[in-house]
């Protein structure tokens, strides 16, 4: 490569926590908000419509309402954590973000086209309600609809890349086109979409708690209910179609390794929304408490969105995008056409330690004297992007190594194994392949039995003293 | 053996390139950057004359209070979501730079957000409340708003001049080759000079903002018409003061940055001088096209800056013999045509609404915009052509997919 580093940057570490939940967590509130916000546009475009036709000066002051909601949610909230999402993966995976960025910037400068388009409309529709005609109010409310959806159909092609390209061709012809466009797009466009309509309904019901009461009222709220139950139901069977293009690796890990409880979780929270879009549909004066509609939101948050999205990471492993960098940054797999090389070959041959520009120099090359202190910049650069170091935090290796051994010799051939990037050795199809020298791993395997050995020790002195 | 710094800099670019010209990019980069920083320094100046405002036992005063922080709310909407596209791009020229910034201080960005949300409710609650009588204590939500947003734009900042020294970068992060800095609350570099620069940019710009909306509201027979003056020259006193302080101080960063001799430099800073002596040559002409053309001229000066912070940037790399313009680049076609056809029916959009909002907001009453031909002209065409964008972007992604399926 006639270079000796490669392009690692310097590495966040948020002890006992991990930089992935803090990515987690402000992508899930994006999405809530976000999503939101584009079923919101289509529901009070087609109310508006409502209104005109009908000339419901009621309506108009309920979707007037529901539009200063949403600038006070969406856009405040949904709009901080969109570039919220790209600011935490600039420090939890700048590689993974780049690998993204460089790929699609220009599908994010068309999202971002529609964004501003978006929020502009929606402060001016808010700003002059009440000082432009009605029809003309109507015109711009549907081309708010079409952005705001617009800047869904951009993100989720690179969502969908983020999971799988879905085929070859891309390694290959390197186009944009068929990488945004894969075999996951439509699906994810269909649950998205059909989600945010549910969304969209379960916020409606919160504004109509504060609409005072009428047969215009309950009319609403049973339609909000209707549309927000047929919204669960679009999503639910495109949910069908979009695991049927999953890549298979994702399946497995899927159907083996993600817990039976995340799923039920997602499944019971979403029949549990049902339930009470049916239940106002049924007896819509019944829709009153508006506390009770904001913690329903919370319980979507936390039981739908935030699972969700943590499958979703989940299935991608151990690649964070493109079925070609993994997880902890490295390039694992040529792609011909963006002459991009996989980097695992020369990370073996120089070491990890070596070629990564921001490891000491007291940690570059492993000597007795430094096994541990060369260890952990190991673990750091190689493991913490998804493992904890620390007894606490997302997938404590600690915890893990707990059940193998504490002896060094006894974790290098769990890691020789485990992460050999080979099922038939027995590694795990959402492990990454370990890179680096031998030295360096036997290092790695030195460090991971000392803080076990530590944490073994801790939990029984901890144990002892409690009885 | 030390990190050779042309060869960290390399190294660091993304593995995959580029798919367009970075001149492209870096023009994008900047133009953008400058529409993001207007309305940035919009929000700054208004919430800053919300307090000033808001503390004065004049009522008039009070009620300009009233006035910014509405300006100031929109303007941070605004500015956030303009805001999005020069992260972008810099991501794609500057990734080595940006990405390592970031890196270095971690958890001044993670913060950046939750603290624009606090800082943005407190702005709103002060909307809501803020009234002919309302108590004095009110201002802390201003403040709190104020230093929210003085916090981000510290962050950034901070990460635009950590950029200017990929030489100090490891040493920085290893503490001299010893350990690896990891918890991301590092600070390493600040220029005072160089972040007033921005504040003040923020009161000159504000100042010129405020004359502008005199004119625009200068017609309206519901508003009272001496306080819409009075407004306007509260404005030309901000910019007149704030435009001086700019210039000096744009002079005495450049210096301590040692690019002052630098011609683009000159010419930028040269620009906004220009532009704060027409301010003052213009300050009691009552002409129609005075405060439009000082609005605009606002702008240009942002776009000046923004050269110059490029400018800066580029002279600082340029030791290290590292320019964007031989970043490796796959060509492709197909993301720009997405790009800018998208942004051609921005365009169409924002023609339709921004007319009907020009002519709308300068009378008073409702504004029939739906039986005027124009506008009506504007709408049909708006809509035909984001209707053509679904149904081009649809077919494009249904093509693509069967020939997928065939590969």
């Amino acid at each position: 490569m006639g270079q000796d580093l490669l392009g690692f940057y310097p590495q966040w570490y948020v002890p006992n926590f991990g930089s992935g939940y803090v990515v987690a967590a402000i992508a899930s509130t994006h999405v809530l908000f976000s999503h939101i916000s584009v079923g919101a546009s289509f529901l009070l475009a087609y109310l508006l419509y409502k209104a005109y036709k009908g000339n419901h000066e009621e309506i108009y002051a309920y979707v007037k309402r529901y539009f200063l909601v949403l600038l006070l949610t969406s856009y405040i909230v949904g709009s901080l954590t969109g570039p919220g999402i790209w600011f935490s993966t600039t420090v939890s995976n700048p590689r993974g973000i780049s690998a993204l960025i460089h790929n699609f910037v220009w599908a994010w400068a068309a999202e971002w086209v529609w964004f501003v388009t978006e929020v502009a409309l929606v402060y001016i529709i808010y700003y002059i309600f009440d000082k432009i005609d009605r029809r003309t109010l109507m015109h711009i409310s549907w081309v708010f609809a079409v952005v705001s959806w617009g800047t869904l159909l951009l993100i989720v092609g690179i969502l969908s890349f983020m999971m799988s390209p879905g085929s070859e061709k891309w390694f290959h012809t390197g186009n944009i086109m068929d990488s945004f466009y894969n075999p996951n797009y439509f699906p994810q466009v269909a649950v998205r979409t059909s989600f945010t309509v549910a969304l969209a309904a379960l916020m409606g019901l919160a504004i109509a708690t504060r609409m005072r009461e009428s047969k215009l009222r309950q009319e609403l709220v049973r339609e909000v209910s209707l549309i927000g139950i047929g919204g669960l139901l679009l999503a639910g069977m495109s949910m069908i179609w979009y695991l049927e293009t999953l890549p298979d690796r994702a399946k497995t890990t899927l159907d083996f390794a993600i817990p039976e409880a995340f799923k039920n979780t997602i499944f019971i929270s979403i029949i549990l929304v049902a339930l009470v879009f049916a239940f106002f549909y049924a007896l819509p004066k019944a829709n009153r408490s508006l506390a009770f509609l904001a913690l329903l939101m919370v319980v979507v948050l936390g039981l739908t969105i935030f699972p969700q999205e943590r499958i979703r990471e989940w299935l991608r492993k151990p690649y964070i995008a493109g079925d070609y960098l993994y997880v902890n940054q490295i390039v694992a797999r040529d792609v011909p056409a963006k002459g991009v090389k996989s980097e695992i070959p020369f990370i073996d041959e120089h070491g990890f330690l070596k070629v990564h520009p921001f490891v000491p120099a007291s940690a570059k090359t492993v000597t007795p004297g430094n096994m541990l202190e060369a260890g952990r910049a190991m673990a750091m650069i190689s493991c913490a992007h998804c493992h904890s170091l620390d007894p606490a935090g997302p997938r404590p290796l600690v915890q893990k190594l707990e059940q193998v051994s504490t002896r060094p010799d006894v974790i290098y051939q769990f890691i020789e194994r485990r992460l050999s990037g080979d099922p038939h050795q027995g590694a795990a199809p959402y492990m990454p392949q370990i890179a680096g020298t031998d030295e360096e791993i036997r290092a790695l395997a030195a460090y991971l039995a000392d803080i076990t050995k530590q944490y073994v020790e801790s939990k029984r002195a901890t144990e002892q003293a409690a009885r | 053996m030390p990190v050779d710094t042309t060869e960290l800099l390399n190294v660091l670019r993304s593995p995959s390139g580029i798919d367009f010209y970075p001149v492209v990019i870096q023009v994008l980069m900047v133009l953008t950057w400058a529409m993001h920083m207007f309305f940035i320094n919009i929000t700054i100046g208004s919430l800053l004359m919300t307090i000033v405002g808001y503390v004065q036992r004049d009522l008039k005063w009070r009620k300009l209070s009233q006035k910014t922080i509405k300006i100031a709310i929109i303007s941070l909407s605004l500015g956030i979501v303009f805001g999005v596209a020069p992260l972008l791009f810099t991501q794609v020229i500057y990734d080595n730079l940006w990405y390592t910034a970031n890196n270095l201080s971690a958890w001044l960005v993670i913060l950046f957000v939750p603290i624009v949300i606090l800082a943005y409710y407190a702005a709103y609650f002060f909307y809501f409340r803020n009234r002919d009588r309302s108590p004095s204590w009110l201002v802390l939500f201003p403040l709190l708003s104020l230093a929210g947003i003085l916090y981000a734009a510290a962050a950034m900042h901070i990460f635009s001049y950590q950029e200017l020294f990929p030489d100090k970068w490891v040493d920085w992060y290893t503490n001299g080759g010893t350990t690896m800095n990891t918890s991301g609350w590092h600070v390493y570099a600040f220029s005072v000079p160089r972040y007033l620069f921005f504040i003040l940019l923020s009161l000159f710009v504000f100042g010129i903002y405020m004359k502008g909306y005199a004119w625009f509201f200068s017609k309206r027979e519901d508003m009272d018409q001496s306080f819409v003056a009075w407004f306007g020259q509260v404005g030309q006193k901000l910019a007149a003061v704030a435009g001086a302080l700019l210039v000096l101080d744009a002079i005495l960063y450049n210096a301590l940055q040692g690019t002052l001799g630098h011609p683009v430099i000159w010419g930028t800073v040269g620009f906004v001088a220009v532009v704060w002596a027409l301010l003052m040559a213009w300050s009691r002409s009552s002409a129609g096209w005075v405060a439009p053309t000082l609005v605009g001229l606002a702008f240009f000066s942002d776009l000046a800056v923004g050269i110059m912070r490029e400018a800066i940037r580029m002279i600082e790399l340029a030791k290290f013999n590292h320019t964007i313009y031989d970043y490796p680049m796959h060509l492709n076609i197909f993301g720009p045509v997405l790009f800018f056809g998208t942004l051609g029916v921005g365009i169409a959009v924002f023609a339709f609404v921004l007319y009907v909002l020009y002519k709308g907001g300068r009378r008073a009453g409702v504004y029939e915009a739906s039986k005027v031909e124009t506008a009506n002209t504007l709408w049909r065409f708006a809509w035909f052509t984001v209707v053509m964008w679904l149904v081009i972007f649809w077919g494009t992604g249904v093509i693509v997919l069967a020939n997928l399926n065939n590969y």
